[in-house]
């Protein structure tokens, strides 16, 4: 053990007296925390202009003139959609996901306005999150500080003289990774655990416990992250004869991992599974519609059906004798049906999505930046599965909201006076207004199993290679 | 220049043409080329098929409602949409740019049009998040990193491994050789991009025109730039693997750490509320005119359109006028908004173009998404297409709305048709 303990003594000191690395330290340092103050500046911000209009639809809603209920469910609702708490710290979908939505009868409206489209090329680039520099500049700089760590003893002749005083190859190795890893965890865990605490200093109110263990398995999954690094790096090293040949090797796979599988993925992805356009979904949709029948034609016979199957229920012949409003009835009949086909088609188009997305979780078998990048949007909230989950209980609220007005239409408005007739406006204050039921840490990982197995495959992979690879080094 | 130079070159181009390392960074970034153009190709496309499909769709709805609503007109204009499209440009395929996020395809009522204007289409956001993988990235982000990994140890290599020695000690002069090595690198890399592009050409059809001629000359400018960068570097007699860092350092921010910077500031010092106030305005100054006097509701419409004032509005009942009257009161009450959300997003565009100046990687993307007409620039441009068009077919229902509730079937032949965005 304690020749373990010395390598890492060992790695720690070449580290810190290498010039380089506590520059870039340093300059990692200056981003993150930068990073860290535009990502939590941004999203407060963000977050007060939405809760600001948020009010000011509630207020209006609640202060609006008696009405018509079928007025007030063309009224509507608008919603808007609050960023999650840990989306300071990673972005994900954020930008190019919709912030508002309005919530009417008849009709499921996109979630639009996302900060995309209101965006010229340049967030094309990336976004500068603390994110991004954990996942993508961190490793670089665990390659840089580890490319030499054992292909430099070799071409210098010390591995030899090491091996000869009999410390074991697997010893070794050990250390070396743990030297690498422990100091990077404990600059940039240390960090985020720094950046973390003050942030929710600031914003008590934002540190649920839901928060709390999401934030507590981010920290551990970017421990995980860097120590797969730092493994790689010392790997690499350990089979190559020279430095410089590691060094170019890890910057290859960085490339590839980091840049290009991410993006071709998608591309592929969207390129096998391929989505429809908007404007196919909703001629899908009518076409469907149209098979049902239409309420509006007079010879329809899905409705005319439905008409006398009431009279029949009631046991009475024309509409004007039934109990209530025929008119709220069938409205809520119809809402019913669209209802349906819409779920049974954005259903469909999101397991098209999903599927598209699976080729990004698969390759987080060979990519670890896939599989950190995945599960860190879900950890974090910022995931699709997230943002779908607000479009789900989005249209759940609209369905029930525009089924209340209907039933109240039906029950309370006068079949002669159908579409003047108002009810007093506390009778529309009885329903509550939407808001967005919150995920817990084990939701979210729910969404994302084949990227845990992936998880679980990578642990497994270093434990086995620690076990049994690498008895020797070939000098 | 010399024979002699020319032997050397010759002997430099052999040497850098028999390295296996070189021939696997170009066939990658070759192959990569291609699929970067069918993966362009693919997504316009998708995009030029649907709009393909708005034509039929359009005129399926107009017939079927026509006949429908027949002697209802507010039935029709409550129900009917009209279709427009942002058509791609030819270079749209080489640089995607933002037309995967913004909508190409708006359709809208008559019913008030801020409400309309930003439905979006339905992407998978993570495609978004990940961006295409076109040849204008393959020009930006991917090009420099060859240029790094050919040329990075091209001295320093040499110097560790004691050539250098020899070399210098030949009657030669050495910048002379280090330009010569740069060289072959750069003609290497220059003819890799001729071929792409010529390939883009052929396969996405592109014109060859100027447009043509300034992305060729900017992506030889910015290789440029780039080979002065290494070059200047390597002149600093570092070792290799110092170059190789400090060079994908500088990569690493000129390509994704300044303009990801760059986005942060834009959206929060250019913060845009507007889009949100708009659309509550909107939506509010629809809704209370319900409830208001319908002389008080129809003043502003009046004032737009003095000529529709003496229609009577009955004051206890609903009338044709008076609703779609109220459509534009309500986009006239967020006009405020919505100018200045406009004004806002053309001063992002602006402060963009202003950084791009002093960051190589932006300015290429700037100008070719401005070429390839994909940018915020021509959506916004769109935008107001879309809302002229909106105008012009209220415009042509108006009359009849006012005096009666049906439009006669020769009046049709004056029905206004969208013509696509204006230029300045």
């Amino acid at each position: 053990m304690s020749t373990i303990k010395n390598i890492i003594a060992v790695e720690w000191k070449n580290i810190i007296r290498t010039k380089t690395a506590v520059v870039l330290i340093g300059v990692f340092a200056v981003l993150l925390l930068f990073s860290a103050f535009i990502g939590i500046e941004n999203k407060t911000e963000q977050n007060n202009i939405r809760h600001k209009y948020q009010e000011e639809v509630h207020d209006d809603y609640m202060d609006q003139p008696d009405r018509n209920p079928h007025r007030v469910s063309h009224y509507g609702y608008l919603v808007f959609r609050e960023r999650p708490a840990l989306s300071f710290f990673e972005f994900g979908i954020e930008s190019f996901a919709g912030n508002s939505i309005f919530l009417e009868a008849h009709r499921q409206n996109t979630v639009n306005l996302s900060e995309a489209g209101f965006s010229n090329g340049m967030l094309r680039f990336g976004e500068l999150s603390m994110a991004l520099i954990l996942q993508l500049l961190v490793p670089l700089f665990i390659f840089f500080i580890g490319y030499g760590t054992l292909a430099d003893l070799k071409s210098n002749g010390v591995l030899k003289i090491m091996l000869a005083q009999g410390v074991s190859v697997k010893k070794l190795i050990w250390g070396k990774t743990l030297g690498i890893f422990s100091f990077t965890s404990a600059v940039f865990i240390g960090m985020i655990l720094l950046v973390f605490t003050i942030a929710f200093a600031f914003y008590p109110e934002e540190l649920t416990t839901a928060i709390l263990m999401r934030s507590i398995f981010a920290m551990g999954l970017y421990t995980l992250y860097f120590f797969i690094c730092s493994w790689i790096t010392v790997f690499i090293s350990a089979k190559s004869s020279q430095g410089g040949t590691a060094l170019i090797l890890l910057i290859v796979l960085w490339m590839l991992s980091g840049i290009i599988l991410p993006k071709m993925s998608q591309n592929v992805g969207q390129g096998i599974f391929p989505s429809i356009s908007k404007l196919e979904f909703e001629t899908n949709i009518a076409e469907d519609l149209e098979k049902v029948g239409d309420s509006h034609d007079p010879d329809d016979v899905y409705y005319n059906t439905f008409r006398s199957e009431t009279l029949a229920e009631y046991g009475v012949d024309a509409v004007e004798d039934l109990p209530f409003n025929y008119a709220g009835y069938i409205m809520a009949e119809g809402e019913r049906i669209t209802t349906d086909l819409y779920r049974k088609h954005f259903d469909h188009l999101i397991g098209t999505y999903n599927k598209q997305n699976s080729i990004a979780e698969y390759l987080a078998f060979i990519d670890p930046y896939l599989m950190l990048r995945n599960l860190s949007m879900a950890v974090t909230g910022t995931d699709m599965a997230h943002y779908i989950d607000f479009q789900r209980q989005a249209e759940h609220y609209r369905y029930a909201q525009t089924q209340f007005l209907n039933k109240l239409h039906k029950n309370e408005i006068e079949a002669e006076r159908s579409g003047s007739q108002r009810l007093e406006n506390s009778r529309y204050k009885q329903k509550e207004t939407f808001e967005y039921k919150k995920r817990g840490l084990l939701w979210a990982l729910s969404n994302q199993w084949i990227t845990l197995c992936a998880l679980f495959f990578w642990c497994g992979l270093i434990a086995i290679s620690f076990s049994f690879g690498l008895k020797k080094i070939k000098l | 220049m010399s024979k002699q130079f020319f032997r050397v070159f010759s002997i430099e181009h052999k040497n850098f043409a028999r390295n296996p390392i070189t021939w696997l960074g170009f066939a990658v970034i070759f192959l990569i080329g291609i699929y970067a153009i069918f993966h362009g190709k693919n997504t316009i496309n998708q995009q030029e098929k649907t709009i393909d499909t708005i034509a039929s769709i359009q005129e399926k709805e107009l017939a079927k409602n026509k006949e429908f609503f027949s002697d209802d007109l507010s039935h029709f204009t409550y129900y009917q949409f009209y279709y427009t499209q942002n058509e791609p440009s030819n270079w749209a395929a080489f640089s995607i740019g933002q037309r995967d996020i913004n909508n190409y395809s708006l359709k809208v009522r008559m019913l008030a049009v801020e409400g309309q204007l930003y439905d979006t289409e339905l992407t998978n956001p993570m495609t978004l998040l990940s961006g295409n993988l076109d040849l204008s990235f393959l020009f930006i982000v991917l090009i420099p990193l060859l240029i790094i990994s050919l040329c990075f140890n091209l001295i320093s290599s040499e110097r560790e491994s004691r050539v250098w020695a020899v070399v210098a000690s030949q009657p030669y002069s050495l910048s002379k050789i280090i330009i010569l090595k740069f060289s072959v690198r750069f003609f290497a890399i220059l003819g890799l991009s001729v071929v792409l592009l010529l390939a883009a050409l052929w396969l996405l059809e592109l014109p060859f025109d100027g447009d043509f001629a300034l992305v060729f000359a900017m992506i030889l400018g910015y290789e440029l730039f780039w080979f002065i960068l290494v070059y200047i570097l390597t002149r600093f007699k570092q070792n290799s693997n110092f170059n190789a860092v400090a060079l994908l350092g500088i990569w690493l921010f000129l390509v994704i750490l300044v303009p990801a910077l760059g986005n942060v500031l834009i959206n929060r010092y250019i913060s845009i509320p507007e889009a949100f106030s708009t659309t509550v305005t909107q939506r509010e100054a629809y809704h209370e005119k319900w409830d208001m006097p319908k002389a008080v509701v129809m003043e502003p419409f009046y004032e737009a359109y003095p000529q529709y004032r003496s229609y009577p509005i009955p004051e206890d009942t609903y009338s044709n006028g008076w609703y779609f009257a109220m459509q534009y009161i309500a986009d006239k009450t967020a006009q405020k908004d919505a100018e200045a959300l406009f004004e806002k997003l053309k001063r992002r565009q602006e402060v963009s173009a202003y950084l791009s100046y002093f960051v190589p990687s932006l300015l290429l993307q700037n100008k070719f998404n401005r070429i390839a007409e994909t940018d915020l620039e021509d959506h916004l441009k769109y935008l107001e297409s879309v809302k002229k068009y909106h105008k012009d077919i209220s415009e042509f229902f108006y009359p009849y709305l006012f005096k009666g509730n049906s439009i006669d079937e020769k009046a049709w032949e004056d029905f206004p048709e969208f013509d696509g965005k204006q230029l300045d």
